[in-house]
């Protein structure tokens, strides 16, 4: 008994764990677009479009963070919406200030965002005061235009000056409308506050009792409103439903239509009879009382847009318009995991069927295989994109760190991002997104020099970091390419002395002495700022983009500048590989480590000396896989060896056979083999057994101090 | 603890381990495999068999009599590998469980399943979710989530002992402890 109580309420908590966390993502990403706005904005401060969205995200921002329990979000974000209506209306200007007041503001947000209401004291006492300032902010910049307005936050007193004006609002709800918990009335109710209103709701639609869906919402309306507000106050009202509806704000007439008896008459008879509205017939009303009141420029607004009324009669079915809209989706994760999982399932079948049909001479089931095997490589390919995300979807972070670094640091910088459409693995995005950070943080710290300085040495004052993310065959490249004062090879190779990284009487290249770079515990930095002083090197940055199964080049020029690029794969889900056999087990060694193979003898190796084997006069230590994975199967007398690089040495592996290179869907081995860290997943191979991938640094490090054990 | 699971449908299915019989919730069981080639993973415990292809997924598979500390023997005919949810550490995955042979599936009402009785060792409570009487015999259900999410060889013997008094008396399972 107690559970069936239970359980609906166990249901709900986990709805509402779901529905926060949708909330959360939405949240991050109206944050992004909020960024991005602000920053685009301070570039051009009248781009009344960036006003716009700024001030949609805001709104949506409250809409929503009040309806999931942030509370704290939706009363913050009402105070940074009044300031952006204010700005909106032309009544405060696109300043500096401004714009620093918002960033700081949106920074606070993603603390709200992350810890809701219950933000830590610290926080609880930062949101006080900010939400203060922003007060004192607005009625300072309000100060000078509106003297008795002390509050700021009343949109009506402000709204006084402007003249009324009678509205005509088409608003037609889409059937679903209800689904997204809209309650037009409500909607309707707001409209009602703003002023003198009559709504005709339109029934037409409603079917009969019997088939009536109790979800569906059949009815629209139409509005007739006189008010001071504005046309886009009036839109603003339908914000949230604005995607599910169609929505018309139209004109009628100046003044309040609703003191004309004629007007009062026509609506009644309008509700009555269902109709709708005549748009001629208003004319008339209109013009007889423009004839009466103001004799000239009686020329209405809703004349011009005449040709109007034949529309929504028009499209009474599909009312709604969202061609726009659909252009992108939002899609969950495990959705497009099963979808992979599903595809790569389907390629491993193919690569089967065509095995079997190459057995059997049959000409139909040859080329059926053949078409099959097409479609399933663009289906792959595909499904494959659908996973890719823009890098353009990280780089507002990188405008803000350039824009706040280069002001606490007294540096003009500018960025300049290019391939912001190249499209990559989301959890490279993710995990390139840091390693980028530092990287940008170290060119505005270290490489943009002062304006001063630029100018003395005949540069802009601004300096300018481009960076450019495209595709080169399988890779992506990652540029980072600054103006600076690039890289002090010298200074690098003294410290590099210093720190006992080098011995001192080695020489090395200007190219050698800038690899010294990422050597861990080095930095160049005069004076450790707060900026770089963080203790993470670029010998950190290094094992990152490794860990990505990437590389990370660096070219500089003194005086010129400094160019970083960092090549990671395309994606992490599928990788290039060597299949190997150890008796009856496959095994693959990930192509990007593998150096070389040797055929070598049982004999040769057997006989060696430590277990290092001289290989073009290199020492080259190596490894019985057999041995170490402890399986009971004997090595074959004619073995072969694939060497690895570890570091900068190499090392061999000793394996049965190389059978070739594949390409393969890397799974996780799941928590169930969490231990076995040398392995780094499976995959599916052609005939459907399984084959495990090695980490071929990881058996290096795990099976090498037992070698090293056994030396003494 | 598995009231999504216990609340709603009470078929269970019933297998073999030696000479024991034991049941799952037939809610927590996906699939039930034929036999196949598993893919060793090296330098991991002796009941974990390794990993096979489930529709282009990799899943773990267990051998259940060793997870239980019962002599390993030969795979048969009837061998076949259970695929099952299981829930740990606030993570549901899938592994897959070899047994002896797949008997029945069986209805049994709620009411009726005994509570694991708390004497013995505190294996008893977390390794059996409830008992269950059928005409001569007493059958164990398992807790699934405990039974396959730890990493230990579980020792089932004097548990049993305890608590399926009328069960035939000669229990094949070793005790390890």
């Amino acid at each position: 008994m107690n559970q069936a109580v239970e359980s609906p309420n166990d249901q709900f908590a986990i709805d509402m764990v779901m529905l926060k966390q949708k909330f959360t993502e939405e949240a991050h990403e109206l944050i992004n677009d909020l960024e991005n706005a602000i920053l685009l904005l301070e570039k051009n401060a009248g781009d009344t479009q960036q006003i716009e969205a700024v001030f949609r995200a805001m709104h949506t921002l409250k809409g929503s963070g009040g309806m999931f329990g942030y509370h704290k979000i939706s009363e913050f974000t009402h105070d940074l919406e009044t300031i952006y209506d204010f700005v909106r209306n032309g009544d405060i200007t696109v300043t500096k200030p401004l714009l620093d007041i918002t960033l700081q503001a949106v920074d606070h947000l993603k603390i709200l965002i992350k810890y809701g209401d219950d933000i830590d004291e610290q926080n609880t006492k930062n949101h006080h005061q900010f939400t203060e300032s922003i007060r004192v902010f607005v009625q300072k910049q309000l100060a000078p235009f509106d003297s008795q307005s002390d509050a700021g936050t009343d949109r009506a007193a402000l709204n006084d000056s402007n003249p009324i004006i009678t509205w005509r609002i088409l608003f037609k709800p889409q059937i679903d409308l209800f689904r997204n918990g809209s309650n037009p009335l409500y909607l309707i109710d707001e409209l009602h506050t703003y002023g003198n209103a009559v709504s005709i709701p339109h029934t037409r639609a409603v079917p009969d009792l019997s088939e009536i869906d109790t979800e569906k919402c059949y009815l629209w309306w139409e509005i007739f409103i006189a008010t001071r507000q504005s046309k886009e106050a009036l839109n603003d009202v339908f914000i949230f439903v604005e995607d599910d509806s169609y929505i018309e704000v139209t004109k009628i007439g100046d003044g309040d239509l609703f003191d004309e008896s004629r007007f009062r008459e026509y609506l009644d008879k309008l509700w009555n009879e269902q109709l709708q509205v005549d748009i001629n017939e208003l004319e008339k009303i209109v013009q007889s009382r423009n004839a009466l009141h103001q004799p000239a420029p009686a020329v209405s607004h809703s004349v011009a847009e005449g040709d109007e009324e034949t529309k929504p009669s028009a499209d009474n079915n599909s009312a709604v318009t969202t061609d726009e809209k659909l252009s992108s989706i939002r899609v969950a994760t495990p959705k497009i995991d099963s979808l992979m999982n599903l595809v790569s399932e389907l390629v491993t079948l193919q690569a089967r069927l065509s095995g079997y049909a190459g057995q059997h001479d049959d000409d139909g089931l040859t080329a059926l295989t053949e078409n099959l095997s097409t479609l399933s490589k663009q289906l792959r390919e595909a499904a494959f994109s659908i996973s890719l995300v823009p890098f353009g979807s990280i780089t507002t972070r990188f405008q803000r760190l350039v824009r706040d670094l280069s002001d606490n640091l007294n540096k003009k910088t500018n960025l300049v991002v290019e391939g912001q459409n190249t499209e990559l693995d989301k959890t490279i995005v993710e995990r390139i997104a840091d390693p980028l950070m530092h990287i940008i943080r170290n060119c505005i710290d270290h490489g943009i020099e002062s304006p001063e300085e630029r100018v003395r040495n005949g540069k802009s004052e601004t300096g300018t970091i481009h960076l450019r993310a495209l595709h080169v065959g399988n890779t992506i490249h990652i540029e980072v390419n600054d103006d600076g004062a690039g890289i002090d090879a010298d200074a690098l190779m003294r410290k590099a002395i210093e720190r006992k990284v080098i011995l001192a009487n080695v020489a090395l290249t200007h190219e050698q002495k800038i690899q010294l770079i990422f050597s861990p515990g080095l930095t160049t930095a005069r004076s450790v700022t707060d900026v770089s002083g963080r203790g993470v090197g670029m010998d950190v940055v290094q094992q990152r983009v490794a860990g990505l199964r990437g590389e990370i080049r660096i070219k500089s020029q003194p005086g010129a500048g400094t160019r970083i690029t960092l090549v990671v794969p395309l994606t992490l889900s599928i990788i290039d590989g060597m299949h190997v056999r150890i008796g009856e087990v496959s095994y693959i060694i990930p192509i990007n480590a593998v150096q070389q193979i040797h055929s070598v003898q049982m004999q040769n190796l057997r006989n060696a000396f430590d277990n290092v084997l001289a290989i073009e006069g290199e020492q080259v230590p190596f490894f019985w896989l057999r041995k170490h994975f402890g399986l009971d199967s004997t090595t074959p007398e004619r073995c072969e060896m694939v060497t690895v690089r570890y570091g900068r040495q190499q090392a061999g592996l000793v394996v049965d056979k190389v059978m070739g290179e594949v390409q393969v869907v890397l799974k996780p081995l799941g928590r169930a083999y969490r231990q076995q860290k040398f392995i780094s997943g499976a995959t599916v191979m052609g005939d459907g057994t399984v084959a495990l991938v090695l980490d071929t640094n990881e058996i290096i490090s795990r099976f090498l101090p037992q070698k090293l054990a056994t030396d003494k | 603890m598995n009231m999504n699971y216990n609340s709603s449908n009470q078929s269970y299915l019933t297998f073999q381990l030696a000479n024991e019989i034991f049941a799952i919730h037939a809610g927590r069981v996906i699939k039930i495999l034929e036999m196949q080639k598993i893919t060793e993973v090296p330098r991991a415990p002796s009941f974990m068999k390794g990993v096979i292809n489930l529709r282009g997924d990799v899943l773990p598979v267990i051998d259940a009599r060793e997870k239980f500390g019962m002599m390993a023997t030969a795979y048969g005919q009837r061998t076949c590998i259970l695929v099952l949810t299981v829930t740990s550490e606030n993570e549901t995955l899938q592994v897959g469980a070899i047994v002896d042979a797949v008997l029945d599936v069986v209805k049994y009402p709620d009411d009726q399943i005994k509570k694991a009785p708390a004497l013995g060792s505190r294996y008893s409570s977390e390794v059996v979710a409830g008992v269950m009487k059928t005409e001569d015999d007493f059958i164990i259900i398992l807790n699934v989530d405990h039974v396959f999410s730890t990493d230990e060889i579980i020792s089932l013997n004097e548990n049993m002992q305890s608590q399926t008094e009328n069960l035939s008396a000669s229990s094949q399972t070793k005790s390890k402890q």
